[in-house]
């Protein structure tokens, strides 16, 4: 528990450290009283933690494994980051309406000076920055737009950590430079962000070693493709359930990098995927040929029986959610008790069933339920209880994971003990 | 967090257009009401003789106590904040302080500043001027 609390514990920190180090090396005498005192200082306040969290969500895009396992997952840390650049947001907001409440204070005429255009380059770049960024995160979440455009979006919300930090340098009232821990605090976060920034969209880098890889063999049908992948010199080092990100090079593929779970054990060095035709890059992957270079990045994630201390699971999988639990399926050993729900719409898209029939033979301890939705089964809360397991693992399109969790929960099956793993990463 | 996000928008959307709105008719009723009184501002009341220590002008510091020091002159612009054209914004990290630069710049760090006419109208507040030590 302590364990899940501790992303949440240091991104309050990464808020909170400016605002006490702002009042406590002020270096004139916080004095509240008068209204438009009381204002300027939520305004700072709020500009301070914003600026700050602004720059950790810009580090934490970099995928550093440090952040992913205080986050527990890739998955949780992105879900974080939506959370926390949804918090910026509200708080630069909160930062221009109290400037503005502080002036309209004295009068509306004055609020509205403000507000107009003016020549002081500082504070225009203020009023710009938060106006890109309310344009921006307003496309991002409530327009549906194709990846690469999410992607340049998510690139320019970056790229306003520049305005804001010249902004908060330069504009005047502002205590930053004046204020030495202040000032080193932001150096160091806001530095690293800028620089992690530069070097990744710039110079399009990743932190990250990827490593090359080649199409060995590739499967298409029913609308999902199955590639085997060979490593070029060296493999990547991963273990059953995880996830990378692939970059195919191919005249019909875009150059972009996308993640997906491998399906395949860690035995050989070669890696499985199986991606569905759901999007617009991904119904590209259906002109993947042998041949094709590839460039994988990760791993990544958490979502493995093998880090569960219990060994009577249920594992969920949603269509083509299955694919984690096909490379855990195969270095099950007896000491585990498991049961797999596979759950499709008709029997025709359980492409893995006679992989997962044949494992389920094999291996002690290892059943194989099949759900299918045209046979009038349904899979549900209670199904999955009565087979009084200890941990409840799963992968499945994200409402009828969410919709099991809930049920799950409210059947008294404890948080601690229901994983998942979030495939519609963005 | 989309429908808090959203709330927030909406507010912040509606309180940014009460302000422009707002400001924008009192800028309008203002240029209408004070047009014709321009020209009997030039009466200048210089009462201003007492000194004052840089200490006693900073407690002044805040926009509805607002004493600015320029040429080493004392003014007292407290009522004048919500009529500058420039808005009260330019003015009141000044306040309590030293704004010589400020007032001869108008804040750009280049010459030019402000007109005769706006010098004269500095005149109306002065309370006195700095004590030499």
């Amino acid at each position: 528990m302590r364990k899940k609390l501790a992303g949440i514990i240091f991104t309050c920190t990464v808020a909170l450290v400016p605002v006490l180090l702002w009042l406590a090396f002020s270096p004139t005498q916080l004095a509240l009283t008068d209204t438009t005192q009381k204002l300027d200082a939520i305004a700072k306040i709020a500009a301070l933690s914003g600026l700050a969290l602004l720059s950790f969500n810009i580090i934490l895009s970099a995928r550093l494994a440090v952040f992913e396992r205080l986050f527990l997952g890739l998955d949780r840390a992105y879900r974080a980051h939506r959370l926390i650049g949804g918090s910026v947001l509200i708080l630069l907001m909160t930062h221009a309406a109290m400037i503005t409440a502080k002036y309209s204070s004295i009068s509306l005429l004055s609020g509205f000076e403000f507000l107009k255009p003016s020549t002081d380059i500082a504070l225009m770049l203020g009023k710009l920055g938060l106006g890109a960024m309310v344009i921006l995160v307003v496309v991002s979440i409530y327009i549906k737009v194709k990846y690469q455009w999410f992607i340049t979006i998510q690139r320019a919300l970056g790229a306003i950590i520049f305005i804001g930090g010249y902004h908060a340098l330069f504009v005047t009232g502002s205590d930053m430079r004046a204020n030495i821990p202040l000032f080193g605090y932001f150096i160091l976060i806001g530095g690293s962000a800028v620089g992690l920034y530069i070097y990744r969209s710039i110079f399009h880098k990743s932190i990250k070693r990827k490593l090359e890889y080649i199409v060995d063999s590739v499967r298409h049908g029913d609308n999902v493709s199955v590639i085997w992948l060979k490593p070029v010199k060296a493999a990547l080092a991963f273990y059953a359930g995880q996830f990378a990100f692939f970059q195919f090079t191919s005249d019909f593929v875009d150059n972009e990098s996308h993640p997906f779970s491998i399906s395949s054990s860690s035995d050989n060095g070669n890696i499985r995927i199986a991606v569905k035709a759901s999007g617009d890059y991904t119904a590209e992957l259906g002109n993947i040929n042998e041949g094709d270079k590839v460039q994988v990045e990760g791993p990544y994630g958490q979502f493995s029986f093998t880090k569960i201390r219990t060994t009577k699971q249920v594992w969920v999988a949603g269509g083509i959610g299955v694919t984690p639990f096909l490379s855990m399926a195969q270095i099950l050993t007896s000491d585990h008790d498991v049961t797999l729900y596979y759950c499709v719409r008709t029997i025709s898209q359980a492409i893995f069933l006679g992989e997962l029939e044949k494992l389920a033979s094999d291996k002690q301890g290892f059943k194989l339920i099949l759900i299918c939705d045209d046979q009038r089964q349904r899979i549900t809360a209670n199904n999955l209880v009565s087979a009084s397991a200890e941990s409840y693992l799963l992968c499945a399109p994200p409402p009828m994971m969410h919709a099991l969790e809930k049920h799950l929960k409210r059947l008294g099956v404890p948080k601690d003990s229901i994983y998942y793993e979030d495939f519609a990463l963005t | 967090m989309k429908k808090i996000l959203f709330v927030s928008l909406v507010i912040f959307t509606m309180f940014m257009s009460y302000v422009v709105l707002g400001g924008f008719i009192q800028k309008q009723q203002k240029e209408n009401s004070t047009k014709p009184s321009v020209a009997m501002t030039s009466t200048s009341s210089t009462s201003g003789t007492d000194t004052f220590t840089t200490a006693e002008v900073a407690i002044h510091s805040t926009s509805s106590d607002c004493w600015l020091i320029i040429n080493n002159k004392v003014y007292d612009v407290s009522k004048f904040l919500g009529d500058h054209p420039g808005g009260a914004y330019t003015i009141i990290p000044y306040c309590g302080k030293e704004a010589t630069n400020a007032f001869d710049t108008q804040d750009r760090g280049r010459r030019g500043g402000h007109s005769d006419q706006a010098t004269q109208m500095l005149a109306d507040y002065l309370i006195g001027s700095i004590k030499v030590s």
